[in-house]
């Protein structure tokens, strides 16, 4: 039974807001988009533009599921950790299958050229 | 912000006396409507039923008058989409060749085209996300909980949450008919006639924040269902004696847990175009049109899984029930489930394969396509082996549950054909594939009915009517075939779809058929709505002990029918995956616990309503930009989930002796139900409850 006579506040879940992992993780996340959009206004500032945005990127999500979601494999969060991780075979086969698509599309309809 | 054409202001915001429509079909509606909601309110009022209504359902949190409540709504939107199909049709077969009369000032047949054109969207904006999936959430919302043993869903005052979400979704709907107009770009949004230079009145709006208010209702309704089924099974239910219903509906929520954002994602981008004036979606300035539809169809493909996965659950009950034989694959049944809900996900281009993809991409998904054919057929040929060689016997339920399985049949295999891309060419917006994807959905209706029935009298305590049901089925199923297989036909002779004027008169004899079709429905209609009434002033006679049909195998035939809003007075110890026939087979059916304890229920709540009330709110003043309506709204909104947080009261307990009071007078009135089949008191989920809720 999820409803019972316990103190919600007792409930694991509950139990694991932190003041300090949200405040690094809010400061952390800050700067890291101050440097994505850094690097996205003065792309010339370091040499791979697209790599370093993708990295900031790929920073900005691992500190925020590390210090605001919390995902890790304790009892509390492992569904959620899973959950989360089987995600990704759905994102690569959406974003993957997409782009695979819109590749050839431009060049076989040549609509991109006119919708400019 | 986009500035729009015509006036505005900043009380009404676009909304003006010119936007209530002059149509004489419109005001016909308007009168029916405001008749009907005259005589239900003067009802409540005479009979005093306003309290009533607002303790019991308004504010409830039980699972199982949610899901009745979820189920009303999919029923008066399904009769509101069938009264568009009628329109549809009335229309095609007027307007059919050059010298064919017209009516109400359009050219030819009774609608002008744009009329027209919001009666196709409405029907299918309605018929997927307001008739077939409110009841599919409604019935996993009843059965679900049962099947597994437990007294709730995980999250009651999520569920109610949803349930208001829905409502709002399905109200701007039938608001857009008096007030403004719907959108005229068929249910799946075709860019860029969504877009704000195309579609500059209000309807496109309608039709977006309706389906995204719904959508939230929905994907919250997932995580809740998903979690209801892996954390609140009751001992002994493990994951192998998972009834297969619960599995199709883990399987289904999964999907739209995981799709549901996309749509949000997709009609998201649509509003920051007509709002903000982005370009996402636009025909120039960097926008690509072509992204739309793969993100609208990216949810559209898992939906349709969606709606046809519980389906198939439905079916796996009914099948073994009525041929007194366990499930016949048990294990690749689950196994199949899960397997489309897999491939679900990379099969959605074929919805777009003449959008001009290279040869390479639409083989990759026209092969992913076809892939979803191994594990249905699976299903296919465990329904069959279930049925060889059992007792079968052919109550309203089987009916339905055979019929979905022809359906699926036809709607599979002409899928077959429709999944490879060269067929796809040649049929591609013709009413073949019209047809093929009725009869698919025609699989849901025929399971959603087929559970309405078997599970009925779990709920209410007493059997709908058996050869009213009967009539029900058999005229809905000529109705099926004499709309469907025409429409396939013309389909192949190259009649495309959504039109309001066919230019060709040979197409005349199949519109003919397909309209006498559409009055065997409305026969069928008129047989259902008099099986529910006479089965409801007949109940008495009708009412059921636990297992309503004398053979059913599962664990929501082992609590008392009709169901006490705490489902089972103690937690029930499941020991076998058919655990009734377990219990048959041991001899404790009607066993009887030796002793009760307290139960702690969720206590009703207002905030559900009030937020759904809000919420209707932001989608209106949305729709006719009336900022400080929005801004109200969506602050009251925030401000009212902060407030419930402070809520610490949100339980209270039933004694034991209570318990076991409620649980000696529905033993008595099961077995007085038993011996002659009469005087049993009321109908339990709608008389008011014994204990303060």
């Amino acid at each position: 039974m999820a409803h019972d006579a316990h103190d919600p506040l007792k409930h694991p879940e509950v139990r694991l807001v932190n003041g300090r992992a949200y405040v690094a993780a809010f400061v952390a996340a800050t700067v890291l988009m101050t440097a994505a959009l850094g690097i996205a206004m003065h792309p010339g500032m370091i040499p791979h533009a697209m790599v370093g945005l993708s990295a900031v990127a790929a920073l900005a999500v691992t500190i925020q599921i590390l210090f605001l979601l919390q995902l890790d494999f304790s009892s509390t969060q492992i569904w959620t950790t899973v959950s989360f991780l089987l995600a990704f075979p759905l994102f690569v086969i959406a974003v993957g299958l997409s782009l695979w698509m819109f590749h050839s599309l431009d060049a076989r309809t040549m609509l991109t050229a006119l919708m400019h | 912000m986009v500035n729009v054409q015509g006036p505005w202001s900043p009380i009404l915001g676009r909304l003006s006396l010119g936007a209530i429509p002059d149509n004489p079909i419109i005001a016909g509606a308007f009168i029916f409507s405001v008749v009907l909601g005259i005589v239900v309110l003067g009802y409540l009022t005479y009979a005093d039923r306003w309290g009533y209504l607002w303790r019991e359902w308004l504010t409830t949190v039980d699972h199982k008058k949610i899901g009745v409540m979820y189920i009303i709504i999919g029923l008066v939107m399904l009769f509101r989409g069938f009264v568009d199909a009628l329109m549809m049709r009335t229309q095609q077969v007027l307007a059919d060749g050059p010298h064919s009369p017209g009516f109400l000032g359009a050219a030819h047949g009774y609608l002008v085209p744009y009329h027209f054109d919001q009666v196709y969207s409405a029907h299918g904006t309605i018929m997927i996300l307001f008739a077939a999936t409110p009841i599919l959430v409604g019935l996993m919302n009843v059965v679900v909980p049962l099947q597994i043993g437990a007294r709730d869903m995980a999250f009651p005052y999520l569920n109610a949450l949803g349930l208001w979400l829905t409502a709002v979704g399905a109200a701007l709907i039938m608001l857009s008919l008096f007030l403004g107009d719907f959108s005229h770009a068929g249910w799946v949004g075709l860019t860029p006639l969504t877009e704000l230079a195309y579609s500059p009145g209000v309807g496109t709006d309608y039709w977006m924040w309706a389906i995204q208010i719904s959508s939230v209702g929905t994907t919250l309704g997932a995580a809740n269902l998903i979690a209801t089924i892996v954390k609140m099974r009751a001992p002994g239910m493990t994951w192998g004696r998972l009834p297969i219903f619960t599995w199709t509906a883990l399987s289904t929520n999964i999907i739209a847990l995981t799709s549901f954002p996309v749509l949000g994602v997709a009609l998201g981008l649509l509003g920051l175009d007509r709002y903000f004036g982005t370009h996402f979606f636009t025909a120039g300035f960097g926008g690509n049109l072509m992204l739309y539809s793969d993100l609208f169809w990216m949810w559209g493909h898992p939906e349709v899984y969606f709606v046809i996965l519980p389906a198939f659950g439905m079916m796996s009950e009914i099948i073994p029930t009525f041929s007194e034989k366990p499930l016949f694959g048990y294990v690749t049944m689950v196994a199949a489930s899960f397997a489309i809900a897999g491939v679900s996900w990379s099969v959605w281009l074929h919805h777009f394969f003449t959008m001009g993809a290279s040869p390479r991409v639409n083989t990759f998904f026209s092969v992913a396509t076809m892939v979803v054919g191994i594990p249905t057929g699976v299903k296919v040929f465990n329904w069959a082996f279930t049925v060889y060689r059992g007792r079968s016997r052919f109550e309203t339920p089987m009916l339905w549950a055979v019929g979905a399985l022809f359906m699926l049949l036809v709607g599979g295999l002409t899928g077959m054909m429709l999944a490879m891309p060269p067929v796809n060419y040649s049929v591609h917006n013709s009413v073949f594939v019209v047809a093929h994807f009725h009869t698919m959905l025609m699989v849901v209706v025929y399971g959603i009915l087929g559970a309405v029935t078997y599970w009925f009298p779990k709920v209410f305590g007493f059997r709908l009517n058996e050869s009213l049901g009967k009539r029900f089925f058999w005229f809905f199923t000529a109705g099926t075939i004499m709309v469907f297989i025409p429409m396939y036909t013309s389909g192949f002779m190259g009649m495309t779809r959504r039109l309001d004027y066919l230019a060709n008169p040979a197409l005349l004899p199949f519109e003919v058929a397909e309209e006498l079709g559409i009055g065997l429905y409305l026969v069928s209609i008129y047989y259902f709505v008099r099986q529910l009434y006479v089965s409801l002033r007949d109940r008495n006679a009708n009412r059921v002990s636990a297992d309503a049909w004398g053979s059913a195998r599962t664990l929501e035939w082992v609590a008392p029918s009709p169901v006490p809003f705490y489902n089972f007075a103690v937690t029930p110890r499941v020991h076998a995956r058919d655990e009734l026939v377990w219990r048959r087979e041991q001899g404790l059916e009607g066993a009887v616990p030796a002793h009760f304890e307290d139960i702690p229920m969720p206590r009703n709540t207002a905030v559900p309503l009030v937020i759904g009330a809000l919420a209707l709110g932001l989608g209106f003043g949305l729709v006719w930009r009336m900022w400080w309506l929005t801004d109200l709204s969506f602050v009251a909104i925030i401000l009212t989930v902060i407030a419930r947080s402070f809520v610490r009261d949100t339980d209270y307990v039933v004694k034991a002796a209570e318990v076991e009071r409620i649980e000696k007078r529905l033993r008595q009135g099961a077995a007085e139900a038993a011996r002659n089949g009469a005087s049993a008191s009321g109908i339990d989920v709608l008389r008011p409850r014994e204990s303060s809720p």
